[in-house]
């Protein structure tokens, strides 16, 4: 390619950025068209995408050589020392190249091969379908209706040609509403609760500035409050602060004046503007990476970040939603500016604290699809896919990802899924290796043709379930469970395996979830052990020999139920070879035998940390 | 302690229970005790009545309480009982102010907050209690739970007297008490280290010295007669061996003199015991001199004040309007940093010992205060038996009460000194806490065994906890007539951590200045980050060395202490309850089917035996389960944000337009 000059540069070192003793790995470092490669002397391999890049950093020349300190969007951070400067500044070009590209076209996805012929890949884009989905909530019904409005992208370009609005919408309203609504984005379905009859609703802010009014908006929302046949009055939820709404007005803009509206109750909740987020998020890192965090150190940074403080803003307004619904029955519409950041959040949060379908590995695919990507949310703007305006970007879909792991840390029964299926959704909304979160709307998405060129990522995710499964999950649960998560300050606390979860040396090594998701693999090879033993003993019964010993061994290995197999597992770990040798005191007494025992079921035959960045690696190959 | 309540048959009207010695004092009735709700504040009508053993409210309508989920509890310490040793401040309202209230009082106030030292918060009302009434109760409360108290007027003794057949212990109980030579051998023996050192019963009778327990152990070599010189002092103390031979001592040091004559005697002495110690077979020795360079008991005291005031919540208004300032509180308190600098100071020791093969002396004033608390870390982190349940309830009994630990003075149980009262036990259990918060598969018992045991530091029923010494107990429990004389309430002339203001004031910042210095560059030697580092880089031995995380965002708060009696601090459906509850729910299963098929095996019909389903519907449960039982919540949907805008250090910003404007560089 021509921007690569040096695709090979030896005797670099790779600094570990939490290390107090600024210990380092000498290696080879390797640049691809797609690719940084840094590997070790111990043949460990580090892959860095070049769409991950988010900077690129020359520091000033050291006696030891050039550093080159590299951002990536998924939160690592790599410091290099590269022997030569002349090698360095050749890298540095190539990167800063690289990782901006200029056109869609020259993104990974359009050259990313997965060995899948076209029916495949199609079937992978048919995986989610929104039709079935809203099928599956109970529209169309007697209240709502599919409108065909917006089959061409006449009405609004960053709505999907399918939306949803009350039965008795005519044209001329839609039309009329949408023109009093910023970019067109008028009120519509977003999520339909079938035992309380209410709905979530979303548009964009009201173009009312001072006092404009819109008899077809008007209209509009009156149907949506009627479209709920159980209570008339209707919640219209600003999620922007007040101040923010307040200004709006002067251009035009503005939020609903209550009184011009029959039946609604008007609401703001207090959420943040994009850039506002943005640098809390910068602000958050910083703290972060000072080494060695003393408790100190950390908690005021912490607060005066306001990290948390954002991610609380949405959780409580999705509170807010899911106890319109639950609790009062009353339907709900959420807009912010145009409609597509935190009305995005917190329709999405709404319906996941609302129907536990979303909490599922597939529902929750299918929520990110209808409330993210169909009624576009920018994600290549926010994300910066491209070489664009640096002010569009903010992390507005990583909160949305961050609340739902403070909702599985609340909850940890309540998810099928776990950390590692957030972690690796947020890696691919940057990879820019699947087609599912390039551009920034539908139409825009069409134009692209992504489902021609380019792969979905569900279906990826899916044939790897098995790493992503919660194993406290219980999915017993009725439908409509609702979660009614805490919102004091002491629930939410920094998410280190995102924000962290390249630096090994603070990366807590392993948790209960991931002895026990061990535990189910070794289960499994436990089971194959006893399938091919059971093999063997009919194979040997067919010889006619020792009889009496088949029948002993059939009763002690009896593959039945899962939860056997559990006990199965503790029995046969301790005659497992144990790997490393136990750190045990020789000295202890004899007396505590039955503890000895339970410690060594525990300790070792682990692989020592889940590789979820080697997984990752590998993926992105 | 909490069992599971076999349905303890309820008696329909309000009774008072009365534990065997427990007499009532006095008592008021129609005082409303105001109950927690959203900011609406009602109550529920009963009766206060003041024991020489507790304060309990009974209240008119008790029905109510007795739901399913009442299957935990405390059985000795009902949901309305404070214990007269858990009352921490007394606060009266006159005319909406909030006023602490102690001595005599001149004018009676019309509503009575108790802040108590578990953390709870009781209001009453007083306003539609008879005048008589009000001025007994009131003044009754103030003198039993703040007037300075004399060690036999403890509940224990009554309580000892009436119930005294109940002292038989469990013979399922293994607690190695140390209080005989033969439980200091056999430790000696469970550690090998009694090649090096030898049990001592030069004590026996406390005729040596009263802070020492009767029996002890000292290095083999060491000529008993020297332990006399100097009361103890000087002395060093064996505390545990660790695998590779090295050994943890402990050293009282000697009493500070002016005369040169014998600072000079005093300086030879400690040359012919360092010569000891300091030739083979023993290791070579670090010294860790806890009195300097490391916390001091005043440091931890004002620590800890501040830290609790985050959790006496007297109503929800309240709790918002902290809970913004949440994180900052918290840091300020630096409670969190005390815990972390326990660890790591206990972490370096265990390097020393177990990379380095050295001895670890630890000196202080008693050896009976930050002594206790990094040895017992030390053990817990290198000796698997410490996790264990006995094994660790025999460490405290090793460590603490018979090391001397002043219980009585450090929680204040009589009242006489208030400088005294320094949660040093506290604060060791929340060092555990973040153990096995850390390791749970490495402990046998929970954190909610933790939280009990540190309740039942102020319930005057176990003598464990309430005494300065076991020379104070030994004297007291054995001779409680009342017709002795008085014994010394305390024993030993302690010096107190505060001596001279001005001496304190000096070390106090030098102490903190360094303090500072060493923890904010965090360069701490290279064999201690190595030895971390390469420790945690590894899987974890569940039985081996146990090292904690000392990294920031590891220490954590310890919620279900701290927290539990916060309603708004409670998840339903969630929390760790939820995932303890799914793993009980498995283990039981595989149990139950483990049982069939060992009956299968044998082919015989046991009688099935269900497995008790503990924690059912753990759907429904509360985070703070078992503490506090299901809570209401708020119906109406409500935004609790509002109080952040006032914070808007983001002014600017959020001023702008949204999405559209030019912000420059952000």
């Amino acid at each position: 390619m021509e921007h690569i000059r040096t695709t090979k540069v030896e005797q670099v070192k790779l600094l570990d950025r939490f290390s107090t003793s600024n210990k380092s790995l000498t290696g080879t470092l390797y640049l691809t068209a797609t690719h940084l490669l840094f590997i070790d002397s111990h043949q460990k391999e580090t892959w860095i995408l070049h769409h991950h890049i988010a900077s690129v950093e020359k520091l000033a020349l050291t006696t030891s050589g050039c550093p080159l300190v590299i951002q990536c969007k998924n939160f690592r951070i790599v410091h290099f020392i590269v022997p030569r400067e002349r090698d360095c500044h050749d890298i540095y070009n190539s990167l800063l190249q690289l990782s901006k590209q200029a056109k869609y076209e020259d993104l990974y996805a359009f050259s990313y091969n997965p060995k899948q012929n076209d029916s495949e890949r199609l079937q992978g884009w048919q995986l989610i379908d929104l039709a079935e989905e809203y099928k599956r909530m109970g529209v169309p019904n007697s209240h709502w209706e599919l409108s065909d409005a917006n089959r061409e992208y006449k009405i609004c370009e960053t709505y999907p040609r399918e939306l949803y609005v009350p039965w008795t919408t005519s044209k001329p309203i839609i039309v009329g509403s949408s023109k009093f609504r910023s970019k067109g984005r008028f009120p519509v379905l977003s999520y339909y609760h079938k035992d309380k009859k209410a709905a979530i609703c979303r548009c964009s802010q009201p173009l009312s500035g001072f006092s404009a009014r819109c008899m077809e908006d008007e209209h509009l929302l009156q149907a949506i409050s009627k479209a709920n046949p159980v209570n008339r009055y209707m919640y219209v939820v600003d999620t922007r602060p007040k101040l923010n709404a307040m200004a709006n007005r002067a251009a035009g803009k503005g939020y609903e004046n209550e009184d011009n509206y029959s039946s609604i109750r008007f609401q703001f909740v207090g959420i943040e503007n994009i850039h506002v987020m943005r640098s809390s998020l910068q602000k958050l890192l910083e703290v972060n990476s000072t080494k060695g965090l003393s408790v100190n150190d950390f908690y005021s940074g912490l607060e005066s970040s306001g990290w948390l403080r954002h991610i609380k803003a949405v959780m409580d307004a999705a509170i807010f939603l899911a106890k319109a619904i639950m609790v009062e029955n009353a339907s709900v519409l959420v807009h912010c500016s145009d409609g597509w950041d935190r009305t995005s959040q917190v329709c999405s949060l709404g319906s996941l604290l609302l129907d536990s379908y979303y909490r599922t590995i597939k529902g929750f695919m299918v929520l990110i699809e209808k409330d993210w990507i169909s009624f576009g949310h920018k994600f290549s703007e926010r994300c910066g896919h491209l070489d664009g305006d640096p002010k569009e970007v903010s992390p507005v879909f990583t909160q949305f990802l961050e609340c739902v792991w403070h909702l599985t840390e609340q909850f940890p029964q309540a998810f099928e899924f776990n950390e590692a299926f957030l972690l690796q959704i947020h890696e691919h909304i940057h990879s820019c290796q699947f087609g599912n979160f390039l551009g920034n709307c539908q139409k825009e998405r069409e134009e692209l043709k992504l489902r021609e060129k380019t792969y979905s990522l569900w279906p990826f995710l899916l044939e790897d379930q098995k790493k992503y499964l919660n194993p406290l999950y219980s999915s017993k649960s009725h439908r409509f469970i609702v979660l009614e998560p805490n919102t004091v300050s002491f629930s939410f606390k920094f998410w280190r395996n995102m924000y962290h979860q390249f630096d090994r040396t603070l990366h807590p090594r392993q948790s209960v979830f991931n002895i026990i998701m061990n535990m189910n693999e070794q289960n499994k090879q436990l089971e194959k052990d006893i399938k091919d033993l059971e093999s063997k003993i009919k194979q040997r019964k067919n010889k006619q020999t020792d009889d009496i010993l088949t029948k002993e061994l059939l009763h002690s290995v009896h593959p039945e139920s899962p939860t056997f197999k559990t006990s199965l597992c503790f029995k046969e770990q301790t005659l497992l070879p144990v790997n490393d040798s136990l750190r045990t005191i020789e000295g202890s007494s004899p007396a505590d035998n039955r503890y000895s025992e339970y410690a060594e079921e525990f300790s070792k035959s682990e692989p020592a940390v889940v590789s979820l960045e080697y997984g990752v690696a590998r993926m992105t190959c | 302690e909490i069992h599971t309540n076999e349905k303890e048959v309820t008696e329909k009207e309000v009774t008072l229970h009365l534990l065997p010695g427990e007499q009532v004092l006095c008592e008021a009735s129609t005082v409303l005790k105001y109950v927690q709700e959203d900011s609406s504040q009602h109550g529920v009508y009963g009766r206060l009545v003041c024991t020489d053993f507790k304060i309990a409210f009974l209240g008119d309508d008790e029905s109510a309480l007795d739901n399913d989920e009442t299957q935990f509890k405390n059985k000795v310490i009902g949901e309305n009982d404070i214990t007269l040793h858990c009352v921490d401040q007394i606060y009266g309202v006159f005319d909406e102010k909030k006023k602490t209230l102690f001595g005599q009082l001149k004018k009676y106030p019309e509503k009575l907050i108790i802040h108590c030292k578990d953390l709870r918060v009781f209001q009453f009302c007083l306003r539609y209690t008879k005048e008589e009434e009000v001025k007994r109760i009131v003044s009754g409360i103030i003198h039993h739970t703040q007037a300075p108290k004399l060690l036999k007027r403890l509940f224990l003794f009554s309580y000892a007297t009436a119930a005294e057949n109940n002292t038989v212990t469990d013979p399922k109980n293994h607690t190695v008490m140390f209080d005989s030579l033969k439980d200091w051998c056999w430790e000696l023996e469970r550690t090998k280290g009694n090649m090096k050192y030898k049990a001592v019963s030069v004590n026996e009778g406390y005729e040596v010295c009263e802070r020492l327990p009767a029996y002890f152990v000292i290095p083999t070599p060491l000529p008993e007669e020297n332990v006399q010189r100097f009361q103890g002092h000087g002395i060093p103390i064996w505390c545990w061996s660790c695998h590779n031979g090295s050994a943890l001592l402990k050293m009282s040091a000697l009493p500070k003199e002016q005369d040169d004559g014998i600072l000079q005697i005093q300086k030879s002495f400690l040359d012919r015991i360092y010569k000891t110690i300091h030739r083979p077979p023993y290791e070579i020795v670090k010294t860790e001199d806890l009195s300097s360079n490391f916390l001091s008991l005043q440091e931890i005291q004002t620590a800890y004040s501040k830290f609790k005031q985050l959790f006496l919540i007297d109503n929800s208004t309240e709790f918002w309007d902290t809970d913004i300032k949440w994180f900052s509180l918290l840091e300020s308190s630096s409670w969190l940093d005390i815990i972390r600098r326990c660890l790591k100071k206990a972490i370096e020791i265990t390097e020393c010992m177990e990379a380095q093969n050295m001895n670890v002396l630890l000196l202080e004033e008693n050896a009976s205060d930050l002594c206790c608390l990094i040895s017992s870390l030390v053990q817990l982190m290198m000796d698997p038996h410490c996790r264990t349940r006995i094994g660790f309830q025999s460490l405290i009994q090793k460590e603490w009460v018979m090391g001397g630990h002043c219980f009585l003075d450090r929680c204040n149980h009589l009242r006489q000194n208030d400088k005294e009262e320094v949660p040093v036990f506290l604060l060791f259990l929340d060092c555990v806490w973040q153990l096995v918060h850390q390791h749970p598969p490495a402990f046998e018992f929970t954190e909610t065994y933790l939280t009990v045991l540190s309740d039942s530091l102020y319930i005057p029923i176990f003598s464990t906890f309430f005494f300065n010494s076991p020379h104070q107990k030994d004297t007291n429990m054995h001779q409680r007539q009342l017709s002795l004389p008085l014994t010394q309430s305390k024993s030993s002339p302690k010096r107190g951590f505060f001596r001279e203001e001005t001496d304190h004031l000096i070390k106090n910042l030098l102490g903190k200045r360094i303090s500072k210095l060493i923890n904010s560059s965090d360069e701490l030697q290279d064999n201690f980050r190595e030895f971390y580092d390469s420790w945690h880089s590894k899987p974890t031995d569940y039985h081996g060395l146990l090292l904690p995380h000392i990294e920031g965002p590891e220490i954590k708060v310890w919620a279900q202490r701290y927290l539990r009696w916060i309603p708004e601090a409670q998840i339903l459906g969630g929390g760790r309850v939820a995932t303890m509850s799914k793993l009980l729910e498995m283990m039981e299963e595989v149990q139950s089917l483990q049982e069939k098929i060992d009956e299968r095996h044998h082919s015989q019909q046991a009688p099935q035996a269900e497995a008790p389903c503990l924690l059912r519907n753990s759907a429904r449960l509360s985070s703070l389960f078992p503490f506090a039982l299901l809570q209401r919540h708020s119906s109406k949907p409500v935004l609790p944000t509002s109080g952040w805008k006032a914070l808007g250090d983001e002014d600017d910003l959020a001023k702008q337009e949204d999405e559209f404007v030019d912000l420059g560089d952000v």
